[in-house]
């Protein structure tokens, strides 16, 4: 058999048709989160986009998406609930398969068009599909070691005085205080250490670990929204599987993912001071609520003499990006290519922000002609 | 077993650890924390000062060194500068320049208009519901104001572009004090309030004074011969900070707040409140040498007349009290009116007249300092809850006014 074949003989067997079905219901709870939350009124439909680091031109498209978002959104949807159905029937796998991929295609589309959309389950969403599809073979192990680094990573970042103390939290949670802290002390725990757990052969630690788990999803509900554990839940799935894993057969490729992936990680902590706060190279890295910040932000808008202060609401936008500096400089270059239209137009921006645990701001952006020459935005989330 | 000896211990620390990190956030307003944004240099030039209230005592006493006749309104120019304000409280003062004038609005921009009305420059403030409270200071290169929106401003005086910012307060509704090479703000917290001192150059924060205790909206004063900054506060305390380090030298409670600035004549600093009251106060020891008893609350602040030695207060039923620098009565002019008057009086000193000048319900009155008794009565379109910048081009004199829900109107006498 040669090796193509084996490549897709390995999607039929019966843990990745379930995982298949399971990963097709992330697109549909996708679809629902991003029709519930207006994604086409709010961000799709506005002329104004705010593009990802890697394509910075997605104002191009923008015209063209703003007409179709919706049916867009449709088509989303009909993708992935018939792989779903197709998976579920187990008769048409390839095929299920086939619309898994064009399905991640067209949410990748859609996702690129405004990083407003960015948000962790995504990243891992988009992660997991990667290797489902190409982390060929024997893919549950690599599914299986990725997941515990999403947790562990994940516990890593949460490891900071915002997190623990409960302030990171973006709406209040039943438990506050001391029982709070303790809690959150607890999740890093589990993350960092007992998720290790879900690779014993001890039923007993594994089961436990499992609904560890569960419980840490259901309880984040309240707090983070519907979407992020129930999309955690469906693509936790391998870890049934766990236990059968066997490292030594992981390949070098996989590995190579693997410490790809970590040190994407990495990168953001050794390369900035507090990338909480700035956000430089956080773009291929997992984005916990690891620290609420706060930031002061104004653009001064100048068109001949007459002077305007802009206070822009940052707030409007998800708690991870509301002080992201890529909001901002993509704010000052929408107004620069709308305003140039009538007459020479100048505009002054400034950020400063903080960690919402800190007293002292510190400056991100200080532009006071950023019309005439826009600072580079790097590939890396970084303006230079 | 195994998972429990291993898990019991990890409890454990982590209650050690929860216990620990439980602190709360750090909000903005749990400090003085300024966030300075130096948009432009350019250094700012001294000279020609223009303040608040005349100068940095806060007298509002204005000397010309001309005869004149009985004053008499001659016209009456009306630009297209209005004010819808929300609330009625005292507004920015239209600042007179040589090239034209300066206006803080309801809307929150501040317009630089030249003498023939057309617009030098704007600079619209964000978040500015409340509009412009603050009175702009002027020196030879830049204008300095605070936004009701809390953030404090230096602006070039010849193009009105940026040059710092402060973001600091909820709200700056008082008005900057211009000393040396700095500029003296009165930030407003939610329930709370400090001063800071800030290089008029690039914003640099040299010192923040301990909070007030509750917001301040009072114009700083300052007294030359001890270094001394003087402000009320909504407490209803006085306090005066040394100038050179920003501590508190003393707070004196006064039994009513105090809105207005602080008027220093001689060693004395004289204060309005709400309490119904004008009080005197040493400014070495912080003691009340005496108090008055007002008709009613006052925003406003005294005035001084210095040739008669005169301390000439209003409130809000309309009421003058005049009482002489060492606290005996001079002379009273009751009224009982049910609007709030909240202007400022001034006094206008030529070489040979002298006029007590201030806003009442829908006019401004022009009366004796002597006596009170009134000269001249000049109707306008709302009340004016701020005051009047006089000014002398040739044989005119001017005034721009805002009345309430009106636009702004310069108002010329002749003199001869």
């Amino acid at each position: 058999m040669n090796k193509a074949r084996l490549f897709f003989k390995e999607l039929q067997t019966k843990e990745l048709i379930t995982y298949g079905l399971c990963l097709s219901l992330t697109h549909v709870l996708t679809f629902y989160f991003w029709f519930k939350n207006s994604v086409p009124e709010n961000i799709l439909n506005r002329l104004n986009p705010v593009c990802w680091p890697l394509f910075q031109n997605c104002d191009s498209l923008r015209p063209l998406i703003s007409t179709i978002s919706h049916e867009l959104l449709w088509i989303y949807l009909g993708l992935s609930v018939t792989s779903a159905i197709l998976f579920a029937g187990t008769k048409y796998i390839k095929t299920a398969n086939y619309l898994l991929l064009v399905t991640t295609l067209v949410k990748l589309f859609i996702f690129a068009q405004d990083y407003r959309l960015m948000g962790n389950y995504h990243y891992m969403q988009f992660l997991i599909i990667l290797l489902y599809f190409f982390g060929y073979p024997r893919r549950m192990n690599v599914l299986v070691l990725l997941l515990i680094c999403f947790y562990f990573f994940a516990g890593l970042l949460k490891f900071n005085y915002d997190w623990l103390s409960g302030s990171a939290m973006i709406a209040p949670p039943i438990v506050t205080g001391t029982p709070l802290v303790i809690l959150n002390f607890l999740a890093v725990l589990f993350e960092v250490i007992l998720i290790w757990g879900i690779l014993s052969k001890d039923k007993r630690l594994h089961a436990f670990t499992f609904f560890t788990i569960i419980i840490f999803h259901l309880f984040s509900w309240h707090i983070v929204g519907f979407f992020y554990p129930l999309m955690m839940l469906l693509l936790i799935y391998p870890f049934l599987k766990a236990p059968e894993l066997n490292l030594r057969e992981i390949k070098l490729h996989q590995w190579i993912f693997i410490l790809v992936f970590g040190l994407m990680q990495i990168l953001p902590k050794v390369l900035t001071s507090d990338s909480s706060v700035d956000g430089r190279y956080r773009i291929f890295a997992l984005n916990m609520f690891d620290s609420k910040t706060t930031c002061k932000n104004h653009f001064i808008l100048s068109q001949g003499n007459e002077h305007q202060e802009i206070q822009y609401h940052s707030y409007a936008h998800g708690v991870r990006i509301w002080c992201d500096p890529i909001i901002y400089w993509n704010t000052a270059r929408n107004i620069c290519k709308e305003m140039n239209k009538n007459k020479k137009t100048e505009v002054s921006l400034f950020l400063s922000s903080k960690r919402n645990t800190e007293l002292d701001h510190q400056t991100l952006l200080n532009y006071p002609a950023f019309c005439s020459s826009i600072p580079k935005l790097t590939f890396w989330g970084e303006i230079k | 077993m195994r998972l429990l000896k291993w898990l019991l211990p990890t409890m454990a620390l982590t209650v050690f650890l929860g216990f620990i990190y439980n602190k709360g956030e750090k909000n903005l307003w749990d400090s003085k924390s300024m966030i300075v944004h130096l948009n432009l240099h350019k250094p700012f030039q001294k000279g020609h000062e223009v303040q608040y209230k005349k100068s940095v005592t806060r007298n509002a006493e204005y000397f010309f060194d001309v005869n004149v006749n009985p004053l008499k309104e001659v016209s009456r120019k009306t630009f297209p500068v209005s004010n819808y304000g929300i609330h009625s409280a005292s507004k920015a003062v239209p600042v007179p320049l040589q090239e034209g004038k300066l206006v803080g609005t309801d809307t929150g921009k501040l317009i630089h208009l030249a003498h023939d009305n057309k617009l030098l420059w704007s600079f619209q403030v964000a978040n500015s519901n409340r509009g412009i409270h603050s009175t702009p200071g002027v020196d030879e290169s830049s204008v300095y104001f605070g936004g009701y929106n809390g953030n404090f401003y230096r602006l070039d005086r010849t193009s009105g572009e940026l040059l710092w910012t402060i973001k600091a307060g909820v709200a700056v509704g008082a008005s900057p004090l211009l000393i040396d090479d700095f500029v003296i703000i009165n930030f407003e917290l939610p329930e709370n309030g400090f001063i800071a001192k800030v290089l008029r150059d690039t914003g640099m924060v040299i010192w923040s004074s301990d909070f007030l205790g509750n917001q301040s909206h009072s114009s700083v004063s300052y007294h030359a011969k001890t270094n001394t900054l003087l402000v009320g506060d909504n407490n209803g305390n006085l306090r005066s900070i040394d100038y050179k380090s920003g501590l508190i030298k003393w707070i004196l409670p006064l039994g009513g707040e105090v809105k207005n600035a602080p008027v220093i004549f001689e060693d004395q600093v004289y204060v309005n409140t709400w309490g119904k009251e004008l009080i005197s106060v040493d400014i070495s020891s912080g003691k009340v040498t005496w108090r008055t008893k007002l008709m009613a609350k006052s925003q406003s602040s005294p005035v001084v007349d210095s040739k008669n030695r005169l301390i000439i207060s209003g409130d809000y039923s309309g009421t003058i009290t005049a009482v002489s620098v060492d606290g005996k009565p001079a002379w009273q002019k009751i009224r009982h009116s049910k609007l709030k008057n909240y202007g400022n009086l001034l006094l206008l000193n030529f070489k040979n007249l002298s006029y007590l000048v201030y806003p009442f319900e829908n006019q401004i009155l022009f009366t004796d300092p002597m006596t009170g008794n009134e000269k001249l009565s000049i109707p306008t379109s709302g009340a004016i809850t701020s005051e009047f910048m006089p000014y002398l081009e040739k044989n005119l004199l001017k005034m721009n006014v805002i009345p309430h829900q009106g636009e702004l109107q310069e108002i010329i006498f002749r003199l001869k």
